[in-house]
């Protein structure tokens, strides 16, 4: 039986919605409370080809207690300058997605430290963009 | 009576601190009038442009070099590539006036205020007590209902309020408008905010949205209210 998205989840999803107006943001129901969410076309900068991306993620039912983490961007990322993008980008990943896995590469950037009522799913995003752009 | 910045400084008048904005930034001038390369050169402006004053039309006064510009006039500049000058002989426009106050500036075109209109101006709490900023220890006050001409210096200073921002939802008050990142976060760690020198910034705009990290060195210029979000950074797994 599947379990609706519950509302801290649902509220999780409009501050991302609300923080990137004008980008296409995809939601598809884990059937757990949870949801799998994609966010198109963001910039990651001229360090990467291509530099734009989709970047998707999990917010599961234990939110806000447990981690958003990890994301996953576009399969065919590379850094422009040729070098290998090493770990905690990991390739050869799928977001998988209940109505079709989609080939991904992992970035697995977690929070050890992180406060439920602080570190939202819009926050993990920014941090982890924050942290690919800076590479 | 209007100040005359440009004759020697007398220790018993003391001049009225000058300013300039060029190409969006602030620079002191240390009198009120001066040939245009001389500005130039106190900016760290290069050598193959020339000064133009800013004018609330599209025509625009381009100096000569040696031409004697007079901030009291106008003190909104841009450079542009070396050029013949152009004066703007046009009679209704008029040039952008920047008040500074605490380094923070705002451009307007009237240069008649009062105390009142240009905290408002300045995004100043109606608390803050301003002060006419000039070449000495000795500031002038400046009242709510006072008078307040451009022409008699453009800059002042701010005392005796203090801002409460948020961070992560917690009341932060400071003294300032203008803080660094790394201020910031020292100050809500100094207020027994939960946080750490090393957690990530983040502005969060009046919908509740958040902007882009703000760097410990960057410089922030905030108002009352303004919400801040500080969190942990991530680990690689």
């Amino acid at each position: 039986m599947s379990v609706a998205i519950k509302l801290e989840v649902t509220e999780a999803i409009n501050e991302v919605g609300a923080s990137f107006p004008g980008h296409q943001v995809d939601i598809e129901p884990d059937d757990q409370g949870g949801a799998f969410i994609r966010v198109h076309e963001i910039d990651l900068g001229s360090a990467y080809k291509p530099s734009a991306t989709w970047v998707g993620f999990q917010i599961t039912f234990q939110y806000p207690f447990a981690d958003v983490y990890p994301h996953y961007i576009r399969h065919d990322i590379a850094r422009a300058d040729g070098k290998v993008l090493v770990t905690p980008f990991n390739h050869n990943q799928t977001f998988a997605l209940p109505s079709g896995g989609v080939s991904a590469v992992m970035v697995s950037r977690s929070s050890k430290r992180r406060d439920p009522v602080t570190d939202t799913a819009v926050v993990k995003l920014a941090k982890v963009l924050d942290w690919i752009r800076s590479q | 009576m209007s100040s005359q910045n440009s004759s020697p400084q007398d220790a018993r008048h003391p001049s009225p601190k000058q300013a300039i904005v060029l190409d969006d930034a602030l620079y002191p001038m240390p009198r009120d009038r001066m040939t245009a390369r001389d500005i130039l050169d106190q900016a760290g402006a290069p050598a193959g442009v020339v000064l133009q004053r800013d004018y609330n039309s599209p025509i625009d006064h381009i100096f000569g070099d040696d031409e004697m510009v007079d901030l009291r006039e106008g003190n909104v500049f841009k450079t542009i590539p070396h050029c013949a000058p152009v004066p703007c002989a046009t009679p209704d426009t008029r040039p952008k006036l920047a008040f500074v106050a605490d380094d923070v500036w705002e451009v307007t075109v009237n240069p008649n205020q009062t105390g009142h209109s240009l905290k408002r101006l300045m995004g100043l709490p109606h608390t803050a007590k301003l002060f006419r900023d000039f070449e000495s220890p000795i500031d002038q006050p400046i009242d709510d209902d006072e008078k307040v001409v451009f022409q008699d210096g453009p800059v002042f200073t701010a005392k005796g309020y203090s801002l409460t921002i948020k961070v992560n939802n917690n009341a932060v008050t400071v003294a300032k408008r203008r803080m660094s990142g790394l201020e910031i976060k020292q100050a809500a760690i100094d207020q027994k905010v939960k946080i750490e020198i090393g957690f990530v910034l983040y502005p969060i705009d009046k919908d509740g949205n958040l902007g882009a990290a703000i760097p410990d060195n960057k410089v922030v210029l905030f108002h009352d209210c303004d919400a801040f979000r500080c969190v942990a950074p991530d680990d690689n797994s």
